[in-house]
């Protein structure tokens, strides 16, 4: 009996290290995925961080010239003296600008 | 090194471990069911941990991408009013028919707004570690709850807690402080290690200064800025960081940010006008008025935005950051408390208090501030608390001992004196505001203050005066904080702000705008001084003071330079020109074996030289040169040691000046000291006064040789500056010629120094000249004196000197010892040794000088020939003769007297004329029975004779490409010779006739040995018989020589074998180059053996041989 149950025991144990390996190996697969998760996340971040800065930097020169143009604009329409005809139409969006 | 961004765990890790520790031994089932547990469980976490990171990134991203919506939106809603104004435009141009008018158009003038970020770092990109510094930071008190009690408005008390101008001028004074007490922060340092333990939940010492530094920078900027502009907007763009017109930034979203707040409290009151650029800009332009006028309005919205922000922050732990600098004020607080034992604190408060000792004091702070504000005397209850508070303090104080606390310590009794003198103006008159005694209050502080700022500056202040006024201003500064807020019965707030008691007070009245503005500019110069004092500590040079202090600070560092550097720059200078001399640096390692102890300092002095050019080159020498003297004074201590200051000023001054060139002149008085140092140390003084003229007249020198030629002048000027020094103790001021100016530069120095060769390379590197010139001019001039001394100083010590002298020369050579022996001996060994040093270089330096000599002589040949004649008739024949250095110094005397008027080529030359007369019965005496050693000998002498003739002849031309120069003189002179020496042949029969006549027929193997060599150049018949009589008596010649010299002891005698025995070697000289046959061979011989010597650059007697072999 006592063989038998130690034959038995070590069936178990033997089983029971099998299932700890497949866990185990389950376990390192999720943890795995989840480094390469973090990984993705960050090179997420990078790149989009990268991609809005390069964005932000075309948005500046965008104000830049915006704001260039907005001073033609105005000077060009609050000049009368160029535009005699049309000063009276340029007048309203001045004010607005 | 990547920055971790984020950290994953192992997943095991994670999972606590009791899972499977806690379970059945026995059970294995239950044990691997535990890990895995766990490590599903770590998994877990590691998604959380992933959930979080994903949301913070996603935040971050979402932030960046509303705010690049948003400016992408307001870009789209311009463009559209361009859009819509645009047409209108369009058709107003079309419909122009003429367009040339818009070129006469002025046009638009428009400057962008470009914002004048002063502070980039503080701008609003702080990076993570700095923000967490400020969120760290405790919320700022909800002093706007007491706004309703002061008189000032809304926002008063709040700034009063947290002037930014506060943090500053204390920060400044306690840098100051911190960078005069560096030395004794170790000490603190220990017992601040040892009480920061003690202090549990705050920050440690270390950290407190650098949130107060960090502060500094921060609030610095608006501080000197003034303009509350720059702070609105950095202060704006902070708050504001994701849009510019919005208040829900992330900043104020988080906590602890209360700090922030406090300093930014102008800032976010301008967040509405952000919303608006136009009307920004315009804000901005207002806000350059004076701060007072602004006060009011920024306070006010201060509140608003404010309290907004920090309604929600209530509590918050205690941030060492404010609370050390309350701690003063809590100190002073406490000390107020005695005499302002009116007050009393309200149980709203007392709660904080208990708290903690930092919120004791921020709470004790806020309580002097509503106490101020109110002015509502209560009961005395409060005395009780003042006096635990004081306690507390103490401890605390005890626990700051840092870094500052000596200047803590400083402060507190500055501040306990203020307090005491404000408790006795509040005696007198408790009146709250009143200037008078602010301003006596001032003085005295201003007294105390200065005392302080004296002993702090230390030696400093002798240097730097300006320093001590800029300190002493930025103490009054302080003073003017302290004694602003002295005269108010609080005089915490003196600390908690210094501004704030008149702002609060005086804004509304017109009289408040001057003082704020004192203030200000007091800050302004504080920081000045902050600058000053920083570079006080770094430099104990001048040179940083220079760059923070103005004409004055500078002329003080000019000063300090001088004095500290006079050595050091003087060794800078004759470093430099060693380096100069580069040229000659080179050719230095042939000599080095001779100079020994010299050539170490050569060394050192072109390690120094090459170090030193470039700060002696540019146009600010003082900078650079005291720094590298200091490495030169310890290389170069032995030559600065007994420098004049007065030769250092001056070379230094030339240095400026002059530059390179200088530093050649230079060069001299390095070498002197040298020369001084170890050999005339009873003199030194004297040598010492004359090293100063040399030094300025070097500077003559230096401008002369800028302006004219290298050589000639360097060595001329040597001569005239050497001559002073030297001519003294020479006592052969008879001798100095202009044209022998190189001989005599060399003269002095063999008298001073034993070791001559030291002198000869050093003159040699001033002067500039190949070295070989150096060789040849140096040691036919130690012959000079030598001869000089022997035959004007027949004492016996003068003679010792001249051996010195001697034997120093003959060190230069290969084969130094034999000199010596030949002096030494007198029998005819001398004879031998006499051979060996013509094997020599110092031989063949005197045997190619004189064959030179002869050249010139040839070239000449009228005068020359007859001097040597007369020369040598008056010397009697000489082989025989012990003495044959006097006999040698006699003929040079007297070849040297003959060619006195030449330059310095017969000078020199003179003398090696006789040597070669000396030697070749020397040769024959040694080997009379080798005439192939004797043709050797003769063809090594011409080969010498070339090198010297060559060497000497080089000094002359101007420009030294060295070598080269030396081979194509020696050519010119090689043709020359044979010219002269076809000449002298003739006369040198001659001379035979009458020798043969006059004086003996001793030995002259040599001549023989020539003169059978000479035979296919046809001798005349006479000669030949002469030569058969020397044949004959050579082998006899030795003895025969010796009785004779036994026998004759007469002068005159040797003079005549001397005489005779110059005939021989004359004509062995044309033997060699004379035979018109073997003139070109001669020639060739002659190029080839230079190219050698050349490319060797060793004079060995071996070479020697070589050539003549070849």
């Amino acid at each position: 009996m006592a063989r038998a149950g130690g034959i038995t025991n070590a069936v178990n144990v033997g089983i029971a290290v099998q299932a700890d390996w497949e866990n185990r190996e389950f376990i390192s697969h999720i943890s795995l995925n989840v480094r390469r998760l973090f990984e993705f996340l960050l090179q997420f971040e990078a790149t989009t961080k990268r991609k809005l800065a390069s964005l932000n930097e075309k948005l500046d020169t965008l104000e830049r010239r915006l704001e260039l143009l907005e001073v033609q604009v105005g000077t060009a329409s609050a000049n009368p003296s160029l535009f005699r005809t049309l000063a009276r139409v340029l007048k309203p969006f001045v004010i607005g600008l | 090194m990547p920055l971790v961004r984020a950290q994953v765990r192992n997943e095991y890790g994670l999972g606590q471990p009791e899972l499977y520790k806690d379970v059945n031994r026995e059970d294995p089932n239950a044990i691997l069911d535990g890990v895995s547990v766990a490590g599903l469980v770590g998994i877990l976490r590691q998604l959380g941990d992933l959930a979080e990171f994903a949301a913070e990134v996603f935040h971050g991203l979402q932030e960046q991408v509303m705010s690049t919506a948003s400016r992408s939106h307001k870009l789209m809603i311009r463009v559209q009013r361009i859009e819509a104004a645009l047409p209108p435009l369009e058709k107003a141009v079309l419909a122009q028919t003429s367009h040339i008018h818009f070129a006469y158009s002025a046009g638009s003038e428009w400057h962008p707004r470009i914002h004048n970020e002063k502070n980039h770092f503080i701008y609003n990109d702080l990076p993570r570690f700095v923000m967490d510094s400020y969120e760290v930071c405790r919320e700022p008190p909800r002093l706007h709850l007491l706004d309703k009690f002061d008189a000032v408005g809304p926002g008063s008390c709040l700034r009063r807690y947290s002037d930014p101008t506060y943090f500053k001028r204390a920060s400044g004074s306690s840098i100051v402080e911190d960078a005069e007490k560096v030395p004794r922060d170790k000490k603190t340092r220990k017992s601040k290690n040892r009480r920061s333990s003690h202090r549990h939940g705050k920050l440690s010492r270390g950290a407190s200064l650098s949130n107060r530094s960090g502060s500094m920078q921060f609030t610095s900027p608006i501080v000197n800025g003034q303009t509350s502009s720059s702070q609105t907007a950095s202060t704006v763009d902070i708050a504001l960081k994701s849009d510019a017109g919005e208040h829900s930034n992330s900043f104020d979203s988080r906590t602890g940010s209360g700090y922030i707040e406090c300093v930014f409290n102008r800032g976010s009151s301008m967040l509405p006008e952000e919303q608006e650029p136009k009307e920004v800009s315009s804000r901005l332009m207002q806000e350059t008025n004076t701060l007072g006028s602004n006060f009011p309005v920024e306070q006010s919205r201060v509140i608003d935005d404010s309290f907004s922000h920090s309604s929600s922050q209530d509590q918050i732990a205690p941030s060492s950051f404010c609370v050390t600098w309350d701690e003063k004020a809590e100190i002073v607080e406490s000390k107020a408390a005695n005499w302002d034992g009116d007050k009393v604190l309200e149980m709203n408060f007392d709660a904080d208090v208990q708290e903690t000792p930092a919120a004791n004091l921020g709470n004790l702070v806020q309580t002097d501030i509503l106490f101020n504000d109110i002015d509502v005397p209560q009961s005395s209850s409060i005395e009780n608390r003042n006096d635990e508070i004081e306690s507390e303090p103490d401890n605390y104080m005890d626990a700051l001992n840092t870094i500052e606390s000596e200047f803590e310590n400083d402060i507190e009794c500055h501040t306990k004196r203020e307090v005491e003198q404000c408790s006795k103006n509040d005696v007198e008159c408790q009146t709250k505001w009143e200037v008078e005694q602010s301003d006596d209050a001032k003085n005295v502080n201003d007294e105390s203050r200065e005392d302080g700022t004296r002993a702090i500056m230390d030696g400093n202040a002798d240097r730097h005066p300006s320093i001590i006024e800029s300190s002493a201003s930025s103490n009054i500064i302080s003073n003017n904080g302290m004694s602003s807020s002295l005269p108010d019965p609080v005089p915490s707030e003196n600390f908690a702000s210094e501004r704030m008691p008149q702002i609060s007070g005086k804004s509304p009245h017109p009289d408040h705008s001057p003082v704020t503005n004192l203030c200000v500019s007091d800050e302004i110069c504080s920081g000045s001084l902050v600058e000053s004092v920083i570079s006080d500590p770094s430099s104990s040079t001048g040179s940083t003071f220079s760059n923070t202090h103005d004409p004055a600070s500078d002329r003080i560092i000019n000063s300090i330079r001088d004095s500290q550097n006079s050595q050091t720059e003087f060794s800078g200078v004759h470093s430099v020109g060693l380096w100069t001399n580069g040229g000659l640096l080179g050719l230095q390692p042939s000599i080095p074996p001779d100079f020994g102890i010299s050539t170490t300092a050569h060394c050192s002095a072109a390690k120094n030289s090459e170090a030193f050019d470039p700060p002696n080159q540019t146009l600010m020498p003082f900078h650079k040169g005291p720094r590298g003297n200091s490495g030169t004074v310890i290389e170069n201590a032995e030559s600065t040691e007994k420098v004049p200051r007065s030769c250092s000023d001056k070379t230094s001054l030339l240095d400026n000046f002059n530059g390179i060139d200088f530093c050649l002149n230079t060069s001299l008085p390095h070498e002197n000291k040298h020369q001084v140092n170890p050999i005339v140390k009873p003199t030194s003084i004297e040598t010492d006064e004359e090293n100063d003229n040399n030094s300025s007249r070097m500077f003559g020198l230096g401008h002369k040789l800028l302006v004219n030629g290298f050589r000639k002048k360097v060595s001329i000027d040597h001569d005239g500056e050497s001559e002073p020094a030297t001519s003294t103790k020479t006592g052969v001021l008879e001798w100095r010629n202009g044209q022998q100016g190189i001989s005599y530069q060399k003269i002095p120095w063999p008298i001073f120094n034993e070791q001559i060769e030291d002198g000869s390379p050093v003159n040699s590197l001033t002067s500039s000249p190949p070295l070989e010139h150096m060789k040849i001019s140096f040691n036919p001039i130690d012959g000079f004196e030598t001869s000089k001394l022997r035959l004007q100083f027949p004492d016996g010590n003068r003679y010792q000197e001249s051996a010195r002298d001697m034997f120093p020369s003959f060190q230069l050579v290969p084969v130094p010892a034999f000199p010596v022996h030949g002096v030494a001996s007198d029998t005819d060994d001398d004879t031998f040794c006499r051979s060996s040093p013509y094997m020599s270089d110092a031989c063949l330096s005197y045997c190619s000088e004189s064959n030179s000599e002869q050249w010139e002589s040839g070239e000449t040949p009228e005068s020359k020939d007859h001097e040597l004649y007369d020369a040598l008739s008056r010397l009697s024949s000489m082989e025989s003769v012990s003495s044959s250095l006097q006999v040698g110094e006699a003929a040079n005397n007297g070849i040297h007297v003959n060619g006195g008027n030449k330059t310095i080529i017969p000078g020199t030359g003179a003398e090696p004329s006789l040597c070669v007369t000396l030697d070749l019965p020397s040769f024959d005496a040694i080997n009379p029975v080798l005439l192939d050693e004797t043709k050797s000998n003769s063809g090594k002498k011409n080969q010498l004779e070339l090198q010297n003739s060559t060497e000497l002849t080089p000094l002359p031309p101007p420009p030294p490409p060295a070598q080269w120069r030396v081979s194509k003189p020696c050519m010119d002179e090689a043709e020359e010779r044979q010219h002269s020496l076809s000449e002298s042949l003739r006369c040198e029969l001659d001379l035979k006739l009458l020798g043969s006549t006059v004086s003996q027929k001793p030995k002259s193997p040599s001549v023989n040995q020539q003169k059978v060599n000479n035979e296919a150049i046809a001798v005349k018949p006479e000669k030949k018989v002469d030569q058969v009589r020397l044949i004959r008596q050579k082998e006899a010649n030795p003895l025969s020589s010796d009785r004779g010299m036994d026998e004759k002891e007469d002068f005159l005698h040797q003079i005549r074998t001397k005489s005779f025995n110059l005939r021989p070697t004359v004509t062995a000289k044309p033997n060699v180059t004379s035979g018109p046959t073997t003139n070109v061979k001669v020639t060739a011989i002659l190029q080839k053996a230079n190219a050698i010597r050349q490319a060797v650059g060793s004079d060995d007697g071996e070479d020697d041989d070589n050539w003549s072999d070849t």
